[in-house]
């Protein structure tokens, strides 16, 4: 999960992110950050996601569930 | 808030275009890749066409997509996307602006006027063949698969 979190910080353009991060408390968390996301997440686990998806997502470990095999 | 979709934007709102397009307070955020936007494509201009006004980006084929609230009381667009099929696979977004309060985090942002211009975008690419992601010209990282 270490990787993912450092690459949702890339996106974020900050030195790291904790699962318990609000996503919406960052500044730099807009459409472009989402969209960044959702392009991170189709290249690096094969999932290709909605934005209502991302935008449901309230943490970053929200997101992390949101890739995970159900 | 109703967000209707449009190719055009009504000739009495060039001075809110373009206040939506060169002065938003975002553009810091992605500012290497306006930049490289301009060096490629040039400097975008508002003109007028028969339907109304459009943005135009040098002798380049673009597409324009405006966004407006039914809602409220002003005609001027609340967003724009400005898009370009550089190679067969894929629409390129180019320009995307929207007015602050319709931002992720503004007074109308629950939907994300943002997001909801590229997925406009990626509706007009599923119909077109041969296209099958939309890139960003300002993140070239940022391919949508669609």
């Amino acid at each position: 999960m270490n990787e993912f979190l450092n690459k949702i910080a890339r996106i974020l353009e900050l030195e790291m992110v904790q699962e318990t991060d609000v996503l919406n408390s960052f500044d730099a968390w807009d459409s472009l950050s989402v969209l960044s996301t959702i392009a991170m997440l189709d290249v690096n686990y094969g999932v290709n996601l909605h934005a209502s998806d991302i935008q449901s997502a309230k943490t970053a470990g929200d997101l992390w569930k949101l890739i995970q095999p159900k | 808030m109703t967000i209707v979709f449009a190719s055009s934007a009504p000739k009495k709102c060039r001075c809110a275009l373009e206040k939506l397009l060169f002065l938003n307070p975002r553009q810091q955020r992605v500012r290497n890749g306006i930049l490289n936007s301009l060096e490629q494509f040039g400097q975008p201009l508002v003109e007028e066409t028969g339907g109304g006004l459009t943005v135009r980006l040098g002798d380049h084929a673009v597409q324009n997509l405006f966004a407006f609230d039914r809602d409220r009381h002003r005609t001027a667009p609340v967003g724009v996307v400005i898009f370009l099929r550089i190679t067969p696979v894929a629409l390129t977004v180019i320009h995307i602006a929207v007015h602050p309060a319709y931002s992720l985090k503004g007074l109308n942002g629950e939907m994300g006027l943002g997001l909801a211009l590229v997925e406009k975008v990626k509706e007009i690419a599923k119909q077109i063949v041969g296209v099958n992601r939309v890139d960003f010209f300002y993140r070239q990282e940022v391919r949508l698969r669609i």
